[in-house]
């Protein structure tokens, strides 16, 4: 009889509370927290390893961004912190290689992919379109593992007594092939080569559970042309990456090939130490190919989440419809599929085919259509909006601003012609990470104070976000717009002294100057972190809905269960963005609220 | 008393209701399940690995001025001894594949009519096919190494009039810098081989889902649909050979 | 795929066009490796490897079509599937040329 009973009465829970219920009495700390399937925890898993890597990468900045701006100095306290890397008090110049290698792979990959589309994809879109979890909450939860795992060994590579791959981000071989070319291109090498399959199967497992979630798990009424332009965005990077990680898997292995088997696949008349080597055949420039194939869609992988982001914060901030809703997600088709067909415009001095080089310049150069798009309906968006000013809106329109300052320059570096001047000095340092870095970055914040509410229940301090803005805003202009004049006087980048070169005298006091920016951002973004930690438990309490923002995560419990929504998941009957609708009291309308008769009679004609 | 029961059964695994599983919310306009629309992008994302390998093929090849006919380097057939048979048994392990597959599909039918023993008959002789062109390919390859072939070392080079030539490392011993072009074993091996590795997880998880059926696992859950997508990864391990056997036997 | 019970007379139609498709595949293969062996040796490359890609293409269309069943799927779920292969067909273009080129560059090095 027992038995029957506690059936009839999870029946009843169920019938009346969706799932929730049932399951609180199993939990664990370790189940709850470490190895939960619960979508939000997996989110906050994948933001909080992320803020760890930032931490890292923009550590090792700093590190070679000393050694860029006091070149003749030696600074013993270094050497006492960080060992091995600093022979006399300066640092070596193979750790300098590393630094810079792992920089830019736990920047692009590490922060700015997993961490950014791992958070804001498992947080929002399950909340968004109105679903209980995943498709599959296992695979999610396998996701963030792989990428742990990945992550682990990626980390490990850094305290091997030979160094961390060196050959840079881009690892081109063959560089990267022969262990005999730098002590970098040993273990690390094998290191990072193993460390980034890894990380494409967590990708894999992420991006097809994003995919299948969007298509299958909307609630009713949520058609996909309802849906917030935050999950457009995060279902084209999801799709992005599912095309696009696969090759430089195939890169990755014929590059292994070569490390291990000998084989010559990118590898063509090599002579060490004036014994020629038995490669034959292979070719460079084919890595490079594979390698920009990922390489390219991977900077829409990146800006892509923080656009969709920024679009649903400006409307929300602005208290304004957003501006051409359906161009907005045709735009990001546009970005979708020209970013896969431009990838050699990375390769313009490579030795390419100069033919193909100029098809590929007009490719590069039709990117500009679609993005002016979103930046025009951004700006207005918030035009005559009724702009409340606020730390994500404040973020967001940094975005944009970084977004316009670095796209521009790619219009420059797009045309073949300019690229032979500017390909490889710092003026590409410049423009990227402005307009894929700092943007980013400025989404991601943006992202991250809009949504804390709803992730941990509280309020972020207002304060100290601003003035972590304003310290980032301006600090981020003054580290990369000098770049830029560096670059046109032809200062090449990833050198580790331009002590030779009599000509680059004059930048001495520049590149001082962008150090100590660099410097002062990198610790001003402990502010945030700060904020964000204390936040978690001692910020001031969150209301249900503290934007007055019109999307459906919004409606689920500020305390945040599992399984999203008490009862019924809510019904969506109008699109996101019915801000300062005319007639109506307030100033904006949740995705919930039925349409009213007038409205429909209005949407009947 | 049984609806209850019913309730609790969809309720006890970890599983959350969805759209997907009952919860009625938007159809997805594939009108496909989460399960098979995941197995077919994944698919689809494996297809642009395999691109990639066999266009970096591409790339290299029309970066030589010659490459071996593959009638003159693909001609052994087990048992025959020295005799010549070009293509012959790369097109038995095409047909044996070809013929694997079609007992996948078999098996997939008999599974949308609830047909337990129809299903691991099916499967049964499915997975028994992989296991045969798996055997076929380690034949071959144990054949080409004999000859004297590795990734970084080639034994069939440019001969008189540009014909395909087996360069005897037995008998006239083995020159430093590989007679023929390099990237023609490491191209072989590396393809066939990532291909073989697919067979190889096919198989596996082949022989996994002939286990589940006989356990009764997709009968207790009313559908066969973990059948389906094993067939479709099947399918596309077939699907690649098609573009492996055009690549490296016919062009 | 459909959730009805499937009668009879549809399942036989299906495993007959299964079987249908097996031989139209055996078909092609024999077709393609005869004429490797016959004509292969006399007629130029530029004829036969697009005469072998068409046939390989063709084989391919009936394995997803049938085997893998997307002929019976909705049509945008297909278009989901082969518009991005458009991305491989460039790929294809692009690194042919470079192939092409690369030919040149590796026989300029003497």
């Amino acid at each position: 009889m027992e038995t029957l009973h506690t059936v009839t009465e999870q029946h009843a829970h169920t019938t009346a509370h969706g799932h929730d219920g049932g399951h609180h009495h199993t939990e664990t700390f370790i189940s709850k927290y470490i190895f939960s399937l619960d979508h939000k925890t997996i989110g906050k898993q994948f933001l909080i390893t992320g803020m760890i890597w930032a931490v890292i990468g923009g550590l090792f900045s700093v590190l070679f961004r000393i050694q860029l701006g006091w070149p003749d100095e030696t600074f013993p306290f270094l050497e006492r912190m960080f060992g091995a890397w600093y022979t006399d008090g300066k640092l070596n110049p193979e750790a300098y290689y590393s630094l810079i290698t792992m920089h830019g792979t736990i920047m692009v990959f590490f922060v700015l992919t997993a961490s950014l589309s791992g958070t804001f994809a498992n947080v929002l879109i399950p909340l968004q379109i109105g679903a209980r979890d995943m498709a599959s909450p296992l695979m999610n939860a396998l996701s963030y593992w792989f990428f742990v795992i990945s992550g682990i060994i990626m980390f490990a590579s850094i305290f091997l007594p030979t160094g961390a791959a060196s050959a840079g981000w881009t690892i081109y071989p063959p560089l990267s092939a022969l262990p005999q070319t730098s002590p970098g291109s040993g273990d690390g090498m094998s290191l990072w080569l193993l460390a980034m399959v890894l990380f494409v199967v967590s990708t894999l497992l992420g991006g097809l559970n994003y995919v299948s979630t969007i298509l299958n798990m909307r609630t009713k009424g949520m058609s996909l042309f309802k849906m917030p332009l935050t999950v457009w965005a995060l279902f084209f990077t999801a799709i992005i990456g599912i095309l696009s990680f696969p090759v430089l898997v195939s890169g990755v292995v014929l590059l292994i090939f070569d490390r291990t088997l000998g084989t010559s696949f990118y590898l063509s008349h090599i002579v060490i130490g004036g014994v020629p080597q038995p490669y034959a055949g292979g070719s460079p420039i084919l890595f490079q190919h594979l390698f920009w194939f990922l390489g390219h869609p991977e900077v829409y992988i990146v800006i892509l989440p923080a656009m969709g982001m920024v679009s649903e914060i400006l409307a929300v901030h602005a208290r304004k419809p957003i501006f051409g809703y359906k161009a907005m997600i045709f735009s990001i088709l546009g970005i979708t599929i020209l970013g896969f067909i431009v990838w050699a415009h990375h390769m313009f001095m490579a030795g390419i085919n100069p033919f193909l080089g100029s098809v590929f310049t007009f490719f590069t150069l039709l990117i500009a259509i679609p993005s002016a798009v979103k930046v025009f309906n951004w700006i207005t968006t918030i035009w005559k909006g009724n702009l409340h000013i606020t730390p994500p809106f404040i973020f967001a329109v940094g975005f944009v601003s970084m977004f316009i300052s670095g796209g521009l320059t790619g219009i420059w570096l797009g045309n073949s012609t300019i690229d032979i001047q500017l390909h490889d000095t710092y003026f590409v340092v410049a423009h990227f990470h402005i307009v894929m870095g700092i943007a980013a970055f400025f989404g991601m914040f943006a992202g991250i104070y809009h949504w804390f509410p709803r992730m941990f229940g509280r309020m972020m301090n207002t304060n100290l976000a601003y003035i972590h803005f304003a310290i980032t805003f301006v600090g981020s202009y003054l580290i990369f717009w000098p770049m830029h004049f560096q670059g046109l006087a032809g200062v090449p980048r990833r050198y580790y002294t331009n002590n030779n070169f009599e000509i680059f005298a004059v930048f001495n006091g520049m590149n001082k100057v962008i150090s100590i920016a660099a410097i002062i951002v990198f610790f001003a973004q402990f502010l945030f972190l700060v904020n964000f930690f204390w936040s978690i438990f001692k910020g001031k309490k969150s209301t249900q809905n503290p934007w007055n923002a019109n999307t459906l995560e919004w409606t689920s419990p500020v305390e945040g269960i599992h399984g999203n929504w008490h009862g019924d998941i809510p019904e969506v009957h109008r699109w996101a963005y019915d801000y300062s609708r005319p007639g109506n009291e307030s100033d904006f309308i949740p995705q919930n609220v039925p349409l009213t008769d007038k409205e429909k009679t209005e949407a009947d004609h | 008393m049984a609806e209850v029961l019913e309730i609790k059964e969809h309720h006890t695994a970890h599983q959350l209701p969805t759209p997907d599983n009952g919860e009625g919310g938007e159809k997805s306009p594939m009108n496909i399940s989460y399960g098979k629309t995941m197995m077919w992008y994944f698919l689809l994302s494996d297809a642009f690995t395999f691109s990639a390998f066999l266009i970096a093929y591409a790339c290299l090849r029309l970066g030589h001025k010659w490459w071996p006919n593959p009638n003159d380097v693909f001609n052994a057939m087990p048992f025959m001894g020295h005799h010549k048979i070009p293509m012959g048994f790369v097109s038995i392990m095409t047909f044996i594949l070809i013929m694997s597959s079609v007992f996948v599909v078999r098996a997939v039918q008999e599974g949308h009519r609830m047909n337990k023993n129809g299903v691991m008959y099916w499967m049964f002789w499915g997975i028994l096919g992989g296991a045969a062109f798996l055997g076929c390919q380690a034949w071959e390859w144990q054949h080409l190494l004999a000859e004297g072939m590795r990734p970084f070392y080639n034994v069939f080079y440019e001969g008189k009039d540009g014909l395909t030539t087996l360069w005897n490392i037995h008998e006239q011993g083995k020159p430093m810098f590989s007679p023929g072009p390099v990237a023609f074993g490491a191209l072989f091996f590396g393809i066939t081989g990532f291909h073989g590795f697919h067979v190889f997880t096919g198989v596996c998880l082949n022989i996994w889902g002939f286990f589940a059926t006989a356990n009764g696992t997709f009968e207790k859950r009313g559908h066969y649909e973990m059948i389906e997508k094993l067939g479709l990864y099947w399918h596309f391990v077939d699907l690649v050979w098609v573009f492996v056997f055009l690549a490296f036997y016919l062009m | 795929m459909s959730d009805h019970q499937l009668t009879e007379e549809e399942y036989k139609a299906q495993v007959a066009g299964v079987w249908k498709v097996t031989v139209i595949l055996s078909i092609v293969t024999v077709v393609e490796v005869a004429a490797a062996l016959i004509l292969g040796p006399h007629l130029p490359k530029w004829i036969m490897n697009p005469f072998y890609a068409i046939a390989s293409i063709a084989k391919a269309f009936f394995i997803i079509g049938e085997f893998m069943h997307l002929k019976y799927e909705k049509r945008v779920f297909m278009l989901s599937l082969g518009l991005p292969l458009f991305f491989l067909l460039w790929a294809i273009i692009a690194f042919g040329v470079e192939g092409n080129y690369l030919h040149k560059l590796l026989y300029l090095i003497k």
